[in-house]
């Protein structure tokens, strides 16, 4: 390990630290000073989220390794503009979550006692195959996305620091293991705070120094037509229109169905924080994700970089080219913070899918024994269990894929075909049954991993005939299944 | 801060959704129709190829006036107490 190599990885270290410290050590004031019950600190950190806390959490959430590493890498090494133009649809992401499930998830999860999504849909629909379909089918999901990023984080490591993958992972891992296990939501959103305002952070630093080694606009010009001279002017080189408009459904649109950015409508306080939260994430959004893809492409001009092993190794490497050693390691904390803001909900999404969801619906169900022994241990027991689930993630990611960015992509659209259409049909539409959510979730989810290895039509994404499947099951099903009108008290709950 | 019905926040809602939708659409629409219309035609704006200048630099600029419309005009501040009182 060099000189330069040392003082990042002292950096990085200090700053998992420091995310670490703070998220336990906010986790641990809440707790002692709020009245409310020990799950919703958990799992939603009691619904106290201001504006800033909840704009950052948000994005921090949504933008992960792919958006830090794997995009703008495939963008300065193979994709050019194309790649910052499909970046650019998630621009509105944020606002839209937030404007569409914000007031009316809030509204529903405070008359339902929900803390998860999942738990909303057990109080929408009352079904016990839905839960547990939903909840097995997240798990699955949020496994397969977690091994992206915690593969990202330990490449992140690894590329910089010159330490073997194991050792980068174990680094990595056991940060955010350590403090989502014992801090909680609020762990996560404040971390996801910090890590947010890092990812500006990072983000402008890339900017400025890619401009700077580039020469200004023109010399980038220059050094793209040279090296990227196919895809420089072209949009649809390398995409087919069908593939590009996939991508508003897939980051755009579709997005409305993610659980891990659901759930942070159930957690904010008031209307005035949703509303603050709407500018501060629609600002912040376009900076850090446009801005990052813009500068990876814009670094594709300035050195030949056809040694890499993949794209997920670029922005490292040319952030070691072109910044200063200090620089270099506050910039590459942006990307782990990403990596790490993306993990910590993963991981804490798949906790609450287990103790909450599954373990206190159909292993404690309605025993006051039982139900006395989980109050008093729920904590714990979620301590124990997001611990476990990190492990689990740690060794599947031993040997990871090539390409995190595709992982990444594949586990989003099953998420979206999962929770889209039971999520927004039941907020929406009264006649939307048990039945139809459930035929809804199974056939959009087989109908993706089918489409996704067997179809290939224009280049569309397999997402769209997942939610396509899955919104013709949920209308149709439900319109047949609800001759007898929702029960009174889900009407009074729900709408 | 508004003390709004039941029903009235259900309305509510579903016209802060009806807006949001609309203006997300709306930098859909610019998004795909300026890049698709003007990749091919050589035009530079910024210093960079037009198809993409003009489509995600105008997206940004629409979705920032988006939801300074929207927090204007749409959304309004109203009390989440009735569920509240309920929930503890």
């Amino acid at each position: 390990m060099t000189g330069n190599q040392k003082i990042i990885l002292t950096i990085f270290i200090c700053y998992l630290l420091l995310n670490a410290v703070i998220g336990i050590a906010f986790s641990k004031k809440q707790n002692d000073t709020s009245k409310i019950s020990s799950e919703k600190k958990f799992f939603i950190g009691g619904r106290n989220m201001n504006g800033l806390i909840l704009a950052m959490t948000t994005m921090a959430t949504y933008t992960s390794v792919s958006s830090f590493v794997s995009g703008p890498g495939a963008a300065g090494l193979t994709y050019g503009y194309a790649q910052v133009w499909i970046a650019a649809v998630q621009v509105p992401v944020t606002f839209l979550v937030l404007g569409v499930l914000g007031n009316k998830l809030a509204l529903v999860s405070r008359r339902t006692g929900a803390v998860t999504v999942v738990g909303y849909l057990k109080a929408r629909y009352k079904s016990d195959a839905l839960v547990i379909v939903t909840s097995l089918l997240m798990v699955a999901f949020c496994t397969a996305q977690m091994i992206g990023q915690f593969s990202g984080g330990a490449t992140l490591i690894e590329s910089i620091t010159g330490l073997n993958h194991v050792t980068s992972l174990l680094i990595f891992g056991t940060v955010v293991i350590v403090y989502t296990a014992f801090g909680g939501f609020t762990a996560v959103a404040i971390t996801d705070t910090i890590q947010g305002i890092i990812m500006c952070i990072g983000t402008f630093l890339f900017l400025f120094f890619v401009i700077r080694a580039g020469g200004g606009l023109a010399g980038i010009d220059a050094g793209l037509q040279t090296n990227l001279p196919e895809v420089y002017d072209n949009l649809f080189s390398k995409y087919t229109p069908g593939s590009l408009l996939s991508f508003w459904v897939l980051v755009g649109f579709g997005t409305l169905g993610l659980p891990q950015t659901a759930v942070r409508a159930m957690g904010f306080k008031n209307t005035k924080s949703l509303h603050s939260a709407m500018w501060i994430g629609a600002l912040t959004c376009s900076f850090v994700i446009v801005g990052m893809h813009l500068a990876g492409c814009w670094a594709g001009a300035l050195v030949d970089t056809a040694d890499l092993p993949t794209s997920d190794y670029f922005v490292p490497y040319i952030v070691q080219q072109i910044m200063p050693v200090g620089l270099a390691g506050i910039f590459l904390a942006a990307p782990m913070a990403a990596v790490m803001s993306t993990a910590d909900s993963l991981l804490i999404l798949a906790a609450s899918a287990i103790i909450k969801d599954l373990w206190r619906n159909y292993v404690v169900k309605d025993d006051p024994k039982k139900i006395e022994s989980y109050n008093k241990n729920m904590q714990a027991a979620s301590t124990i269990m997001t611990i476990v689930f990190g492990v689990i993630v740690i060794v599947l990611t031993l040997d990871p894929p090539d390409i995190i960015f595709f992982l990444n992509l594949f586990a989003f659209g099953g998420l979206e075909c999962t929770f889209l259409w039971p999520l927004i049909g039941g907020l929406f539409w009264k006649r939307g049954t048990k039945q139809g959510a459930v035929a809804s979730a199974i056939g959009a989810v087989a109908a993706y991993i089918f489409c996704y290895y067997n179809v290939k039509v224009a280049g569309i994404n397999a997402v769209i005939w997942g939610l396509l499947v899955g919104g013709i099951l949920y209308f149709v099903v439900g319109y047949l299944t609800s001759k007898n009108g929702l029960d009174q008290d889900v009407i009074d709950n729900c709408f | 801060m508004k003390k709004l019905s039941k029903q009235e926040k259900h309305e509510q809602c579903i016209r802060e959704i009806k807006g949001t939708l609309l203006v997300v659409a709306l930098c859909c629409l610019w998004h795909v129709l300026t890049a698709f219309l003007l990749n091919g035609t050589g035009l530079y704006f910024l210093g960079m190829p037009a198809w993409f200048s003009v489509s995600v630099f105008g997206t940004i600029v629409l979705a920032l006036v988006g939801v300074w419309y929207l927090l204007k005009f749409v959304f309004v501040d109203f009390e989440y107490d009735d569920e509240e009182e309920e929930e503890s």
